[in-house]
């Protein structure tokens, strides 16, 4: 039952693909809650935080846009690298059968407010860049190696990502 | 008598593998340089310095871990023509890649934090140098999901 949030993950396309990642979540907060276990439950995947943020950064792009359409040419860019990544980051999850048997997804901050001048907006995505490529680098540090490389290559494509919020 | 850093040979062939690839982004340079007008010629030779910098320093860190460092070829085949500036900046693009890609190599090559710093600092630095040269290449994209390719 669990299978099935991931599944449906990995067969939406990457616009739904972020909503699919935090609904999941969200949808096995409620199941895990009706169904105690007497042993504590596996710490969760790391990952799944990564994979978290980063359709936390879509939603963020998209309410950017949807705030100032003026803004969506330059934020295509960025944007379908973060589906990308979100898209990588599930798949190595499933191949890893991690499911969250935490309720991580209700962690979820909801998409912050968009400021109200494009300058403003472009100001705060650039912040959420840099922190994500910080979050990133850090756990690529600590990964092992056979994610290292992806989380790295994840991180230095949000470094970029600056270069072109200006 | 001082303790060499354990070092597993994947460590040293990735290491070995990210000097050999900064040995071809300096020589790729000089010809970026000869195409690259008076406007790109300051960051042209910022990237350049840049370069040399990591070279020498990937070249005392294979020494350290016992390697024999790979010396540069006295010649490399370009990738595709480079007539003019765009072209060249093309092959910055090219080069930049290449030392991505290895450097991202040599993360995952390594268990140890100092050394996986150190290429994830030399691929970021990489990637962000490769997305400003894209931006002098409209309509170039100019960022990537994946630098130095993948996922």
């Amino acid at each position: 039952m669990a299978v099935l949030p991931r599944r449906r993950v990995l067969t939406a396309g990457a616009a739904g693909l972020a909503a699919a990642a935090v609904a999941g979540c969200t949808g096995r907060v409620g199941g895990a809650a009706g169904t105690s276990s007497p042993t504590a439950p596996p710490p969760p995947d790391p990952l799944l935080a990564e994979l978290t943020d980063e359709a936390r950064l879509l939603a963020a792009y998209d309410a950017t846009t949807a705030r100032h359409p003026g803004l969506g040419r330059r934020l295509a860019g960025p944007r379908a690298d973060h589906a990308a990544h979100a898209a990588a980051l599930a798949q190595v999850l499933d191949a890893a059968g991690s499911h969250s048997p935490t309720p991580s997804g209700s962690a979820t901050p909801p998409a912050a407010r968009v400021p109200g001048t494009p300058v403003a907006a472009l100001a705060a995505l650039r912040a959420a860049e840099r922190a994500a490529a910080r979050a990133r680098s850090a756990a690529a540090l600590v990964a092992p190696a056979e994610r290292a490389g992806l989380l790295a290559g994840v991180a230095a494509s949000e470094a970029t990502h600056d270069l072109v919020l200006r | 008598m001082m303790t060499a850093p354990a070092a597993g040979t994947g460590q040293v062939a990735a290491l070995q593998a990210a000097l050999a690839a900064e040995h071809a982004v300096v020589w790729g340079y000089g010809v970026v340089g000869g195409r690259a007008d008076v406007r790109l010629l300051p960051a042209v030779r910022e990237a350049d310095e840049v370069h040399r910098g990591r070279r020498d320093s990937t070249l005392a860190l294979v020494r350290r871990y016992g390697g024999e460092p790979v010396p540069t070829e006295a010649s490399y085949e370009l990738p595709f023509p480079v007539p003019d500036r765009r072209a060249a900046l093309r092959l910055a693009v090219h080069l930049e890649e290449g030392a991505a890609a290895a450097w991202r190599y040599a993360v995952a090559a390594t268990e140890d934090r100092s050394l996986r710093r150190t290429a994830l600092a030399a691929l970021t630095d990489a990637a962000v140098r490769a997305t400003r040269w894209r931006l002098l290449l409209p309509p170039t994209p100019p960022t990537v999901p994946f630098p130095g390719g993948g996922p």
